[in-house]
């Protein structure tokens, strides 16, 4: 078989994308993203098999099951299985090939999800989005607007690209795809991510408290500016010391305590 | 006279009720953080007029929620969609100020309903996948016969019901949140010290608990130019405006 006839097309890629972003829509209790993984499956399945309607139900049947992925990483797991499909419709490879790599994405792209987009990504855009807000909420209309937008491109321009990039790149490994992905440099991505976000956390620390000063001031508590950096400051502390040894009766507590301690000062 | 006191217009509850389906939509399908509270926050109050009470509104739930589990599975609060209705009730209440009243006068109101049916979103999101889970043996069949349209027809029953229940949940708040500020109108949630106090001390107890992902040994130093790039710029722009 040549290079050439491995290639995927760009309309198989792009429907195998496109089906890959509607798996959450029907997740379920006992098989997570599989119901939408079979979904997602079938266009492709299809193309491979053209009129063969029994080769199309033997794929499907072979990947029902449990499926776990990251969200955000299913276009990269569906790349490479389809790749295995493929080696299974046109080389005869082991068909238990494909529903292993199946396995190995539920399992190992659900974990490194988390440690990525869940703890990662996701977290330092968000603080990105609280500082683009603190910003401009006393800008005008416009600005707020433009303000929104610049959160979403944040988000999106590098979450699609990845998306997109990933189901060629998972193509392209294939059976191949879990030798590879564990030679990501996985240490240098999140200490950049962690590195960035520490950042943004001492960015965002000191504008809580200023525009929380603010606020204050505006409605009229005058002389309560100080108040509010100092009691971001304490909890901030009283956050950092506590939040690994915090659950909810001992946050309920806090919260009692807290309310109690402000109602007897003032 | 009693529908037109107590319940909110009927267009301004439509359009609530839409754009609470389509929060719903984006979580359980393409992700593109519309269902951020930034963005649900400002989108909601942009609708009934008041874009500014709507920033305020997604930047303190931003902060409460910074580290929040974005699994579309869970039974738990969930940040945008208290934020959707804390901004929607706050925002249409405005209609209602007398004269001498400041904007954010409700505004203290609009938050604690929010905070109050947050959970309400992650349990109706619940309930659909347990009513999917409930399908899986019609699913399992479909699969077996390779009945591709059997599949198909049930993810796009699983996105609709989402959709829907969204919508629901969002329009029923919406309208709760109106209905419940005119029965107790007589109680008044002035913002007061105590609540200027504890909402900076919770602000920087969130802000520690995405600190505690990020902070460690080696990024201590990114974190100091962080705050002192801040306050940097804030002393020039002090200076400047002297």
């Amino acid at each position: 078989m040549s290079t050439k006839e491995k290639q995927i097309s760009y309309t198989a890629w792009k429907r195998l994308h496109d089906n890959s972003l509607f798996t959450v829509s029907s997740i379920t209790t006992l098989r997570q993203l599989g119901v939408g993984w079979v979904n997602a499956l079938i266009p492709f399945a299809q193309k491979l098999y053209g009129v063969d309607k029994n080769g199309v139900t033997e794929l499907l049947k072979r990947q029902n099951g449990f499926f776990g992925a990251h969200p955000d990483f299913v276009p990269l797991a569906i790349g490479a299985v389809a790749k295995a499909e493929w080696e299974v419709a046109k080389e005869k490879a082991d068909p238990s090939y494909a529903k292993n790599l199946r396995e190995w994405c539920s399992a190992a792209l659900q974990v490194h999800g988390w440690q990525l987009f869940r703890d990662g990504f996701r977290p330092l855009i968000l603080l990105l989005g609280l500082i683009i807000g603190l910003f401009v909420y006393h800008s005008s209309n416009a600005m707020r607007a433009l303000a929104i937008l610049a959160f979403l491109l944040c988000y999106n321009l590098p979450m699609w690209s990845f998306r997109l990039w990933s189901v060629r790149y998972g193509w392209r490994k294939g059976l191949d795809l879990p030798q590879a992905f564990m030679a990501w440099k996985w240490h240098k991505i999140l200490w950049s991510i962690r590195w960035l976000g520490a950042g943004m956390v001492g960015v965002a620390f000191v504008l809580t408290a200023r525009e929380w000063g603010r606020v204050v001031f505006y409605l009229g508590a005058h002389g309560a500016e100080e108040l509010a950096w100092v009691t971001a400051a304490v909890g901030f502390l009283l956050g950092y010391i506590l939040l690994p040894r915090i659950n909810l009766h001992s946050l309920l507590l806090l919260l009692i305590a807290v309310v109690l301690a402000m109602a007897w000062l003032l | 006279m009693f529908v037109v006191y107590y319940t909110p217009d009927p267009k301004a509850l439509l359009f609530v009720t839409i754009a609470g389906g389509l929060f719903t939509l984006d979580r359980v399908t393409v992700r593109a953080m519309i269902f951020a509270p930034l963005v649900t926050a400002t989108l909601m109050a942009a609708l009934l007029g008041n874009p500014w009470l709507g920033v305020l509104t997604g930047v303190l739930f931003q902060l409460f929620w910074l580290r929040e589990h974005d699994s579309p599975g869970k039974f738990a609060p969930d940040a945008g969609f208290a934020a959707a209705i804390a901004s929607a009730v706050s925002a249409s209440l405005v209609g209602h100020l007398a004269s001498g009243e400041r904007l954010l006068t409700f505004w203290p109101y609009g938050i604690i309903f929010g905070v109050l049916v947050a959970p309400l979103a992650g349990y109706s999101r619940w309930l659909v996948i347990e009513h999917l889970s409930g399908k899986l043996a019609t699913f399992d069949i479909a699969v077996q016969r390779g009945d591709t349209d059997a599949i198909r027809r049930y993810v796009i029953y699983g996105i609709l019901a989402h959709g829907l229940m969204g919508a629901f949940v969002t329009g029923l708040c919406y309208f709760a949140g109106y209905f419940v500020w005119h029965v107790f109108e007589s109680i008044w949630f002035e913002a007061d010290p105590v609540m200027l106090t504890i909402v900076p001390l919770f602000a920087g107890v969130a802000i520690a608990s995405v600190a505690r992902v990020f902070l460690q040994r080696d990024t201590i130093l990114a974190f100091i130019i962080g705050a002192v790039a801040m306050t940097s710029v804030e002393l020039i722009r002090r200076f400047v405006a002297i």
